[in-house]
């Protein structure tokens, strides 16, 4: 009986896969190079292999979730579809306007992003609602025929409608649909995709949908026909914590633009759920950029404020800050002789100086280097040895020179520097939201965030860090099991307390129908599947809404809504009115079908207290050079605690504990829980302070 | 003041530095995400569309001298104007008498403010009550009362018609509000329920600022701090300075006509080097007007350190570092320095020209940097009854036009001029609050002017108006488009017109005020941007791309055929 659980998560260089079997809670892991247009078979290949050493075949596989960046990087790189626009007419140009604002309010030669769709391709349809939903310009059937005609000669790959408050009345936009079909590319209609207020932000997810069908299309077909039923059940990860169906995924692919970095989130859920953690804080550091995010009592906080190579994605999406710090992040001295890390790459080509590929310019993993926390033989189990030398040169002439200090000084300057920015973006997505970091875990994982994650806790005042046992494969092993979601939100501007019971229950109603039909289409019974509201208000007058949790779809559950509204304002902003009239502005709706458990890992293979496999010389501060002893992931035993200072490796990551830190393998999960030294308090001189900072 | 900072500095950076550049990087990091986290609270909580929709706000952090120190990215010319409203602020309070917990307010600008919308909170920050910087935020408020709905009247001719004056007061004092200025302020609101959620979010970010600090003062003493601030100050001088020292002695000049319709109004900008000084010189500038279309000399601060921010300081962190190397002489009586009471609600607007004339004086020191004149069709306000409601509303909007182009690329379109990034209202937003319906918004194709590189299109929004409302039109460029820069062609002036609804059409040709029955349609279509570079120069696939886009540049495309 198929029983094992796999899953791929498809980046930039690498595509991680975990193959699973979530009774034993034996796992597997591969890393393979990513090879454009080939991830199908590659992924396959990998699978059959680690079924292998299961003693499994492909058809003891029970189902597959894949993470892609295919929407995500067509968005990045321009590589969208031909696609026609039709918008309400005298609104032809609402993509290119681009809510008027300039893309930087210093570099005025900085450019938006190109419009989805040349202005040749864009049309306005006589027809017109008002904001209520009465129709004030019937629609000229007549226009879009026109325009089908037009069309047929243009080749286009795909079409997007977006009409003035279809969110209200999606007839208009259903009729032109029926019309646009014969054109045999896929239509994508905004009271579908975002059926939600402001025109500019619903019109360009639309269009972006629409852009991006084609190439999710090719991708899951890709996946399909090296599949040919092997595998029982097939997933894409969504950005919003759940996986769609592939039905799903090629009707609204634009909900799969943050599928890569919502898988992290998804696996610190599962440790967070297994270990009873309340509020939690993730980093995950890669080559070329850090994300964020944080949950709170195993709650994914979803945003629609996302902003995807310079368009603004507003679907619901896990609330994930990226910001341009990584190990390629390159360090330099600015116009004013400070210190400044990012967002500048060294990419993967030519990298870090140390790779030996001809990169010159210092980046963060040259400071890891130089400074012994990642070791020459540290990366891929050794494959790859890198040139701590040139490292240390690099920094010596680029940043110790004009800063007239020593390499040492400057290599730390680089690390603390870079936790300066990290500490920046958590402040932005907790600080700002009212949560105070010091009462959260932080969990790292990606190549580089057990390096970087001491450090920032340090300067956070976080108490503790987990590093979990995947954790260069994280996002690949949180999705293995992850539940599958259907999701829809829709604008409904009511005041609370006006709300006619009656109403309500027909607005809910409609959602629930119109989702539980695609659900029903795709092959789920009603009975296996668990919804959940939320709603988002806002005080009459202000413009930015709160997302609060509808515990029952009726005027009660309106009710605790408005007080937890409450509550939540005075805490993010300090300030709220008990009295004053609240209104609902967004309805929103997540369905979701649970899918497996996982049981524990498997132990490690000895019980025995470990021994290091080597020791490593490490500049642990800028004065001394300390002998760490460093451990093989593999061999800790749950329960084994340990104090620091210590160097923890393995395949693709390396965690430096600080001196005086202690450290515990956690039973179950085997991640490692990091207490951090008590920090001792300092004001006098920056330089002590500096041996403080650093671990 | 500033001499005796300058000393401070000079000490400071003498004296064995505790903090090196990376101390100081990380001090300024955090500072920065004080900025942004001031800002955040203030988008998410007020009520004013203007600043919850449009971000029509900004934060910064000062030393405690007053200068500025540290701020985010947000409104240019507001972050220019806030450096010398901090120091009016001082000018008034006694510093040594200040006390946590003390907020202040002004918006007047003959007290260093912008324009009366525009109010400014500040407050002193205290790390172990010991003063180390002030904390401030500005925001355009919608209504501060005056002679018409939104405080943004065209006919103006004094300061007391645009409404409620306020020179710098202590709002708060050691916490507890001054209630009295409060009912003050909204009882000469339109709208005062928002003016006091506004105010209320506002006095909330510089507490915010405090409480940062505080977490701060656990890893850095005040005197860190205060090093840290002064030595950020400091560098951005010493990198200007070196800017500076690289220039030659020499005069650059520059003009721009500012257009609020009828004849322009010259701006002559002589920019030069003296003593490694920038000194900027509106000498010969035209007279004031009798209307609102002044520019009150913080706004004329601010567009020149924002014109020196993106030239000659490119890269350099904005802050008073510059500002203390650059002398700036406006006579009074000029439109770039009113004589008091002028009104001068429109300052931005000029401010669009300033600019402009400060493009065309440095385009010969950085050719690449600077842009081709850029087009806006100002503020459009509008108020009355609403009839839904049966309340009073006020509402209005800046418009943008075509960029300018620059040496490498063509303009953008629809975009707002540089001075103050801010977006438009949506419309699905706007007429859900308010009676008015948008019935286009688009470019206006054919107002590029043409070049090498062309500028961008301007927009055209039309407003059918649902109740009778007062218009107020501060139209900016209704008579000369933007100008081209190295041959490049002019922008296309902005044009407005209103079809009553007795089927009369007046249009607007300069500042208008203009009461318009229910069921009149108010179209606006702002200025293109302008050219650079000769026309003759276009390359063919450029053209051939804005004919195929419908673009409607009317060129004599028949003879490339």
């Amino acid at each position: 009986m198929a029983h094992l659980l796999a899953a791929a998560d498809v980046g930039g260089t690498f595509i991680d896969i975990v193959l699973a079997n979530p009774v034993s809670g034996e796992t597997r892991i591969s890393k393979v190079l990513h090879r454009k247009g080939r991830q199908g078979e590659d992924i396959f290949a990998a699978l059959r292999s680690l079924a292998g050493e299961m003693g499994a075949t492909l058809s003891d596989i029970q189902s597959l979730v894949v993470g892609t960046t295919v929407v995500t990087n067509a968005l990045l790189e321009g590589q969208l579809a031909r696609t026609a626009v039709l918008t309400t007419e005298g609104f032809r140009d609402v993509l290119e306007i681009a809510r008027m604002t300039r893309p930087s309010s210093y570099d005025l030669h900085k450019r938006r992003a190109p419009v989805v769709s040349p202005r040749n391709l864009r049309f306005d349809i006589p027809e017109r609602l008002d904001h209520t939903g009465e129709v004030l310009k019937p629609l000229d059937i007549e226009a879009v025929d026109r325009v089908v005609e037009t069309l047929r000669a243009e080749n286009v790959e795909a079409v997007a409608v977006s009409f003035l408050y279809s969110y209200v009345d999606a007839a208009h936009e259903k009729a032109a649909r029926e019309r646009l079909e014969s054109l045999g590319v896929p239509v994508s209609i905004s009271s579908e995709v975002l059926p939600v207020f402001r025109e500019y932000e619903r019109t360009a997810a639309t269009a972006l949908n629409a852009a991006s069908i084609p190439v999710m299309s090719r991708f899951l077909d890709g996946l399909k026909q090296v599949n040919d039923g092997g595998i029982a059940k097939t997933y894409i990860m969504g950005s919003a914590g759940g996986c769609l169906t592939f039905e799903e995924a090629g009707r609204f692919p634009i909900k799969c633009a943050m599928s890569g970095p919502a898988g992290g989130v998804v696996g610190t859920r599962e440790l967070a759920l297994e270990h009873g953690f309340k509020s939690v804080l993730t980093l995950d550091v890669g080559g070329t950029s850090s994300d964020l995010a944080v949950l709170h009592d195993c709650e994914i906080t979803v945003t629609d404020e996302r902003v995807i190579g310079g368009y603004p994605v507003a679907i619901a999406s896990a609330e994930i800050e990226t910001i341009g710090a990584g190990g390629g992040s390159i360090a330099h001295i600015d116009a004013t002789g400070l210190l400044k890390v990012g967002p500048r790459s060294a990419g993967s080509e030519p990298g870090p100086v140390a790779y030996g590929n001809g990169g010159t310019q210092p980046t963060v993993s040259d400071a890891h280097i130089a400074l012994g926390r990642i070791g020459e033989r540290s990366m891929l189990g050794g494959q790859f040895p890198l040139d701590r030398a040139a490292a240390i040169a690099a920094i010596e002439k680029e940043l110790a020179g004009p800063l007239g200090t020593n390499w040492q000084r400057a290599a730390h300057g680089v690390l603390r520097v870079t936790a300066a920015n990290i500490v920046r973006a958590v402040r932005a997505i907790s600080t700002e939201r009212g949560d105070d970091p010091r009462k959260m875990l932080l969990v790292a994982f990606g190549g580089a965030g057990a390096l970087h994650a001491l450090d920032v806790a340090r300067a956070l005042s976080i108490p503790q860090v987990l590093v979990p046992y995947y954790c260069g494969v994280f996002s690949a092993h949180g999705i293995a099991s992850v539940d599958i979601a259907y999701d829809a939100q829709r604008t409904w501007l009511k005041q609370i307390g006006t709300i006619p019971a009656d109403e309500f229950a027909g607005i809910t109603g409609e959602l629930s129908g119109q989702l539980i039909g695609r659900i029903v289409a795709d092959g789920f019974a009603e009975d296996e599947l668990a919804s959940r509201w939320q709603v988002d208000l806002r005080y009459v007058g202000q413009s930015h809404t709160i997302t609060v949790p509808l515990g029952r779809a009726d005027l009660a559950g309106l009710e605790d809504a408005r007080l937890r509204f409450i509550a939540e304002h005075r805490k993010r902003y300090g300030h709220a009115s008990d009295t004053a009239p609240v209104e609902l502005v967004n309805l929103r709706l997540k369905i979701s079908r649970q899918r497996a458990e996982f049981a524990s890992l498997k132990e490690a293979a000895s019980n025995s207290e470990p021994r290091p496999v080597a020791t490593r010389k490490i500049w642990l501060d800028e004065h001394n050079e300390t002998e760490c002893p460093v451990y093989s992931r593999e061999d800790l035993p749950s329960g084994w605690k340990a104090t620091g200072p210590l160097v923890i490796e393995q395949f693709d990551s390396v965690t430096v504990v600080g001196p005086a830190d202690e450290i515990e393998v956690l039973a179950g999960s085997r991640a490692i829980m990091v207490t951090l030294a008590a920090p001792v308090h300092n004001t006098i001189n920056g330089n002590e302070r500096h041996e403080l900072g650093t671990s | 003041m500033r001499t005796a900072d300058l000393d401070l500095v000079a000490r400071a950076q003498e004296a064995s530095s505790p903090l090196d550049a990376i101390e100081i990087e990380l001090i300024r990091s955090g500072l920065q995400s004080v900025c942004e986290e001031m800002a955040e609270g203030l988008i998410r909580s007020s009520q004013s569309p203007n600043i919850k929709e449009r971000r029509d706000c900004s934060c910064c952090l000062y030393s405690r001298d007053g200068e500025m120190a540290v701020q985010a990215e947000h409104i240019p010319i507001h972050l220019g104007v806030m450096a010398e409203a901090m120091l009016h602020i001082l000018r008034e309070f006694d510093v040594a008498q200040m006390q946590p917990g003390d907020v202040f307010l002004a918006n007047d600008p003959y007290h260093g403010a912008n324009h009366l919308p525009d109010f400014i909170v500040a407050g002193p920050l205290f790390v172990g009550g010991e003063l180390v910087g002030f904390a401030a935020s500005m925001a355009h408020h919608t209504d501060v009362g005056g002679m018409a709905p939104r405080s943004m009247p065209a006919d103006a001719t004094e300061i007391f018609q645009e409404g409620l004056r306020i020179p710098p007061v202590k709002l708060v004092d050691r916490g507890v509000l001054n209630a009295g200025i409060e009912r003050i302020i909204c009882a000469n609101s339109r709208l005062p329920e928002e003016r006091r959620a506004d105010l209320g979010a506002q006095i909330a970010s510089v507490t915010v600022a405090q409480n940062r600090i505080d977490e701060m003062a656990q890893k850095h003493s005040a005197t860190d701090l205060h090093f840290a601030i002064a030595q950020i100050i400091g560098l951005s001088e010493k990198a200007f300075r070196k800017r500076l020292e690289a220039l030659p002695e020499r005069v650059w000049e520059g003009l721009a006509h500012a257009d609020f319709g009828g004849e322009g109004i010259p701006i002559r900008v002589a920019v030069s080097k003296k003593d490694d000084r920038l000194v900027v010189d509106f000498t010969g500038t035209g007279g004031h007007t009798p209307s609102p279309f002044n520019s009150c000399f913080s706004n004329t601060l601010a567009s020149v350190y924002m014109a020196v921010r993106i030239s000659i300081a490119e890269g350099i962190a904005a802050n008073a570092g510059l500002y203390r190397l650059i002398d700036v002489v406006a006579p009074e009586g000029t439109i770039v320095n009113p004589r008091y009471p002028c009104a001068i609600s429109a300052a931005t607007q000029v401010s669009y020209h300033t600019f402009d004339a400060m493009m065309t004086a440095l385009a010969d020191i950085v050719p690449e940097l600077v842009l081709a004149g850029t087009g806006g069709g100002g503020v459009f306000s509008f108020g009355g009854f609403h009839p839904r409601t049966d309340r009073l509303f006020a509402y209005g909007e800046a418009l943008g036009g075509g960029s300018g182009a620059s040496a490498v690329a063509d303009g953008e379109s629809g975009m707002i001029p540089p001075v103050a990034n801010l977006h438009d209202t949506p419309v699905e937003v706007l007429e859900t609050s308010l009676p008015v319906r948008i019935e286009r918004y688009e470019l206006v194709e054919g107002s590029a002017g043409d070049g090498k590189f062309r500028g961008g299109f301007g927009l055209r929004r039309a407003f059918r108006m649902l109740a009778p409302v007062r218009c107020s039109f501060q139209i900016s460029m209704p008579s000369n488009g933007p100008s081209g820069l190295y041959g490049g062609e002019p922008g296309r002036p902005t044009h407005a017109t209103i079809e009553h609804a007795d089927g009369r059409v007046q249009d607007v040709k300069r500042f208008t005020a203009a009461s318009v029955d229910a069921n009149s349609l108010v179209t606006i279509e702002t200025a293109g941007g302008g050219g650079y570079g000769k026309a003759a120069e276009r390359s063919p696939a450029l053209t051939a791309e804005d004919e195929l886009f419908g673009y409607g540049m009317r060129r004599a495309a028949a003879g490339r055929a």
